[in-house]
């Protein structure tokens, strides 16, 4: 079936719902203050939203892969995701914490110097993270993401045989609004910087800060997901 | 305490808390389960609201059963009353619901309306919009109730 622009939007739009119901809210907030400390060209906060989007379509597509392959049933899919993945997210992201914080250092492989050079410099410039932080935040499912991705986006991508572009637009979508509260917060720190003491030391502040976000919202899902503690 | 001796506390903390992990502490070892009609009714209704959810809670979820309960209790008052129609949660993690979720095709908290003849199941449906309309409680109520009425007039 010829794939018109109404499924698209239809896709994308349930990926802005997806966006802005509660229950990604903790992820959101993480991948604003990573997203929004890319403080240090002017491009940058730009660079890492287009790698976080990238890294959640290349989730859902991925997904979309495999049930359209018949490797696994939705039902499946779905439960396995929202499961296991929320238990993984808590530990992961007091990982990634403590690396931006720079209490566990990063050592990245060596593989001649060109190359070394470009992965940090590509690292520090937050795309290979926020790719990682897209994929890994797109595959910890909540009730709402998977009801709109599994109950509405695959059906319109099994039903327009469109395995790709649905869930690229659904992907746009859940990133769009932390692209641009990313943005506000960066442009914001940028204004800022030029009256308080430089860029160098709102990225210092903004370093520690997405640090602290990730390590507390670390916490709250290991507690909450991991260790099932309710309150 | 030296930055050295910081970074192997936090280090040693965080391996001891993966490896706590790894070694399967109960996820829902505290978990308070709310009290639900759960238990299989000897009658036989002709349609059954479910609404079927996990261990797991979100506000959302919350929304969901609350809205979707009112929205069928209110409605259908006279086809609760008289038993033709029930509303009924379920824990689709507890081991004895777990066949929910193959029976209806489950991926997440849902709503389901099902035909039964006899205590077997003859047909049935998943208002999987709900999720769509978590945001507008008019469309919502109108969308539970008129799937509900279609479905039941079909029968």
């Amino acid at each position: 079936m010829e794939l018109s622009a109404l499924p698209m939007v239809s896709a994308l739009w349930f990926g802005i719902l997806t966006s802005i119901s509660p229950c990604p809210l903790a992820t959101n907030i993480a991948a604003t203050t990573f997203i929004g400390r890319q403080i240090e060209t002017r491009y940058g906060t730009l660079v890492a939203g287009a790698a976080y989007t990238g890294g959640r379509a290349l989730a859902y597509i991925l997904i979309c892969f495999i049930i359209v392959a018949g490797l696994f049933s939705i039902p499946g899919v779905s439960m396995f995701l929202q499961q296991y993945m929320n238990k993984l997210l808590g530990p992961v992201l007091i990982v990634v914490g403590l690396l931006i914080a720079d209490i566990i250092p990063l050592r990245l492989p060596a593989w001649g110097d060109g190359n070394s050079a470009f992965i940090r410099r590509l690292s520090n410039g937050g795309a290979i993270g926020a790719i990682f932080l897209g994929f890994i935040f797109a595959l910890s499912f909540c009730p709402v993401s998977a009801a709109l991705f599994f109950g509405s986006v695959i059906p319109l991508a099994l039903k327009f045989e469109s395995g790709i572009w649905l869930p690229l637009w659904y992907g746009f979508g859940t990133a769009l609004p932390v692209i641009g509260f990313a943005l506000l917060l960066s442009y914001g720190t940028r204004a800022a910087a030029a009256f308080i003491k430089g860029l160098t030391f709102m990225e210092r502040y903004l370093r520690r800060l997405t640090a602290a976000v990730f390590i507390g919202i670390g916490i709250y899902f290991t507690v909450i997901y991991t260790f099932g503690i309710q309150f | 305490m030296t930055p050295q001796c910081f970074k192997k506390g936090v280090l040693t903390a965080l391996i001891i808390m993966i490896c706590f992990i790894l070694g399967g502490f109960p996820a829902s070892a505290s978990q308070a389960e709310p009290e639900t009609a759960e238990s299989v009714s000897n009658e036989s209704p002709q349609f059954i609201a479910y609404y079927f959810y996990t261990s797991k809670r979100c506000a959302s979820c919350y929304r969901l059963e609350e809205w979707s309960e009112t929205a069928i209790k209110d409605h259908f008052k006279q086809a609760i009353e008289s038993g033709e129609l029930q509303w009924k949660t379920v824990n689709i993690e507890k081991p004895e619901n777990k066949h929910f979720a193959r029976d209806f095709h489950l991926y997440t908290k849902s709503l389901v309306i099902v035909e039964q003849n006899d205590g077997e199941t003859v047909r049935w449906k998943n208002l999987d919009k709900v999720w769509q309309l978590l945001r507008d409680k008019d469309k919502y109520f109108d969308y539970v109730t008129t799937e509900t009425m279609e479905f039941m007039e079909k029968s």
